[in-house]
């Protein structure tokens, strides 16, 4: 705090002529244009043709202000159920990422011989595209060609309609969205594990713990705010699921249109006779629940962080 | 309890840490484990917590060969230099944790944590993170967090070096006095000799990892074992003249000649003689040498002396009257002046 209180004083004294007042804002504006032209103008749009009923995007008409579209998206059941899915997802794809994560990233540190083999494997999905690497998932799901059912099939199980059966096509989702968010997560887990000083690890053994104790102790509360930064971001982007979709279910939101999700109800209000109304009203209300959510993790954070103090 | 050191040796690839290091440390003690910087003190004392594995060599606690004990079964209490106080717990947490280890009923726990918090005087501070504690208050959590679990050895890596000159003193004082409350065997490492001399029952001299002398404080400073013993204690450091002796004499290489307190020393070979500053007395029967330099410190003089063409730092009484230029006599008095073999640097 003090040295920030500091450096205000510092630049009190510094005497700015009226060019160099302007000369940063020359900079700044090719970025701020950008920036206005491309994303905060869209966003105002948006929040503005929600409570547009009837808006014709052509002829820019609408037949009055109103709260019409945000009625018609909560009432209707498919949104509904888009919704519901896309929480199911969520609260699924992200806890499982971070504990699976955690145990990678965990193992990596620990310096084991396989580093190497794991480094390959966990930055692949990094450098591979979404939709090759879905397509690879798609014959991996194959009911009786993938390699998941073959090892499946290895303990005796028999082989499961992944990208067919309604009820398996949650879980086929779930498992590729984990795995999409996986390198992401260990990378940033596995550097917060480095700046861990491993003098810790060392007074608690002498402490006379170890193992398990020693992670669940000490290392994931040093880890507390990465892990929680991990989540936030995970959960921001695992609301947004879509592009997942299309390789896996051939354009289709799964195998009998059970799997809609939120960003792909709003895609579909704009296929065939376009609804701009009432998809900016769903991608608010999506906006609303995103918002609302992380504020909550914020919050039980301070909350986790303050009662470690008895 | 009883530690023995047998052949302990540490190798780092080829760089040998700890080289042959043979030594008790009786029962009870404070012992100063003190050497200069790199010679191997944190290594050894890696060693006896059980966060190194030996190279080769046997260490045991009384009767119990624990060369191959991890730390966890050791059953010591470890103060690392920088405390290593777990930041995501309170003070209470902290000097809490190794007893849930051993999972030491709730009741019972509190009342240690009370006790021992009462020992060390950070009672006040039970529910303050480490990050809202000062240097001292930190070094004094870290000693409660070593000790509540009652070790059988107590361990401490430079713990003052982080503090000021004042608290470090102070601190000092409550080592020793929570050392002597609770019994327990403790080596203390510093590179301090100063803080080693007033704190320790035992001085262990290391240098470039091999032991040079373990002895008591006072025998240390009276009686060093080899030359970097007698030049590591005392302050100042000790004066060192180049020379040879024979027949009662210690001839300099610049030609001047002193007699020597004990004639019957004879080197034959070039020898240092190593003169505590203390050694020296006014006397007539002296020999003559100028006052280059004088430094009153408290009741008495430093005198920068020349003898020959050799400057020596000298104590010399205030009331002698002496000033700049003067030429005094002196002798040496029989205690603190040591001969050492200039090549291997022994006591003769
Ligand atoms: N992990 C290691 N790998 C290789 N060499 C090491 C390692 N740890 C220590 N050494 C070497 O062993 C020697 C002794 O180191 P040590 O840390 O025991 O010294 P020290 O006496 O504690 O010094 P200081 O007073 O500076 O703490 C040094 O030369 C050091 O470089
Ligand atoms: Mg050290």
């Amino acid at each position: 705090m003090s040295k920030r209180g500091d450096l205000e004083r510092q630049t009190d004294y510094t005497q700015t002529s009226r060019l160099s007042k302007i000369e940063p804002l020359l900079y700044l504006a090719p970025f701020m244009i950008g920036i206005l032209v491309f994303t905060l103008y869209p966003v105002v749009n948006v929040v503005v043709i929600s409570f547009m009923e009837d808006y014709n995007y052509l002829t820019r008409a609408f037949s009055r202000l109103g709260l019409g579209n945000y009625i018609n998206v909560l009432s209707n059941k498919y949104f509904i159920q888009a919704l519901s899915n896309t929480f199911i997802y969520v609260l699924l794809v992200v806890p499982i990422a971070t504990v699976i994560a955690l145990a990678v990233a965990n193992t990596l540190n620990q310096k084991l011989k396989l580093a190497g083999l794991f480094q390959t494997a966990y930055f692949l999905p990094m450098v591979t595209s979404v939709t090759a690497v879905g397509l690879a998932w798609r014959f991996m799901f194959n009911e009786r060609l993938g390699i998941i059912n073959f090892f499946l099939s290895l303990l005796r199980i028999d082989p499961v309609g992944w990208l067919t059966k309604a009820e398996w096509s949650m879980p086929a989702l779930v498992i590729y969205g984990i795995w999409n968010i996986l390198p992401f997560t260990i990378i940033l887990l596995l550097a917060g594990l480095q700046s861990v000083n491993p003098m810790f690890y060392t007074a608690a053994r002498v402490d006379g713990s170890k193992g398990l104790r020693i992670f669940f102790r000490i290392t994931v509360p040093l880890l507390a705010p990465t892990i929680m930064l991990t989540t936030i971001v995970n959960t921001i982007s695992s609301f947004k699921v879509f592009n997942e979709l299309f390789p896996l279910f051939k354009g289709q939101a799964g195998p009998f249109y059970n799997l809609y999700t939120v960003v792909y109800f709003i895609y579909e209000q704009m296929a065939g006779k376009p609804r701009l109304g009432r998809a900016a009203s769903a991608a608010l209300v999506l906006f609303a629940v995103i918002f609302i959510l992380t504020m909550l993790q914020l919050l039980i954070q301070r909350r986790w962080n303050r009662s470690g103090r008895m | 309890m009883q530690v023995d050191l047998v052949h302990v040796t540490k190798r780092f690839g080829g760089a040998t840490a700890v080289d042959d290091f043979t030594a008790t440390l009786a029962d009870g003690q404070l012992v100063a484990l003190l050497g200069p910087s790199g010679c191997g003190k944190s290594t050894l004392l890696n060693m006896l917590a059980g966060i190194l594995p030996v190279t080769s060599g046997r260490i045991r606690f009384d009767k119990d060969d624990v060369t191959h004990w991890p730390p966890e079964r050791r059953g010591v209490g470890l103060v690392f230099q920088n405390y290593a106080l777990y930041p995501h717990m309170t003070v209470a947490q902290n000097i809490s944790f190794p007893l849930e280890i051993k999972k030491t009923p709730k009741p019972e726990r509190e009342k240690k944590i009370g006790e021992i918090a009462a020992m060390v005087h950070v009672e006040e501070l039970l529910n303050r993170r480490p990050d809202e504690l000062s240097g001292g208050q930190q070094q004094r959590v870290a000693i409660a967090r070593a000790l509540v679990k009652q070790p059988r050895l107590l361990l401490l890596d430079e713990p003052l070096s982080n503090l000021d000159a004042r608290l470090r003193l102070e601190m000092r004082e409550e080592i020793r006095r929570v050392q002597r409350e609770t019994g327990v065997t403790t080596v203390f490492v510093t590179h301090d000799q100063e803080e080693a001399m007033s704190i320790s029952d035992q001085i262990v001299l290391m240098r470039d990892g091999k032991l040079q002398q373990c002895d008591p404080a006072q025998t240390l400073y009276h009686n060093p074992a080899n030359r970097f013993a007698a030049e590591f204690l005392g302050n100042p450091p000790i004066n060192q003249l180049h020379g040879k002796a024979s027949s009662g004499r210690f001839k300099l290489s610049c030609g001047a000649e002193i007699p020597l307190p004990n004639p019957a020393t004879d080197s034959g070979r070039p020898a240092i003689m190593a003169v505590r500053a203390e050694a020296f007395a006014i006397d007539d029967g002296g020999f003559p040498c100028k006052v280059s330099e004088l430094f009153e410190i408290g009741k008495e003089e430093m005198a920068s002396l020349k003898i020959g063409g050799e400057t020596v730092r000298a104590y010399l009484p205030l009331e002698g009257g002496i000033r700049k230029g003067d030429t005094v006599r002196v002798k040496l008095k029989p205690r603190g002046v040591f001969l050492f073999d200039e090549e291997t640097g022994e006591r003769i």
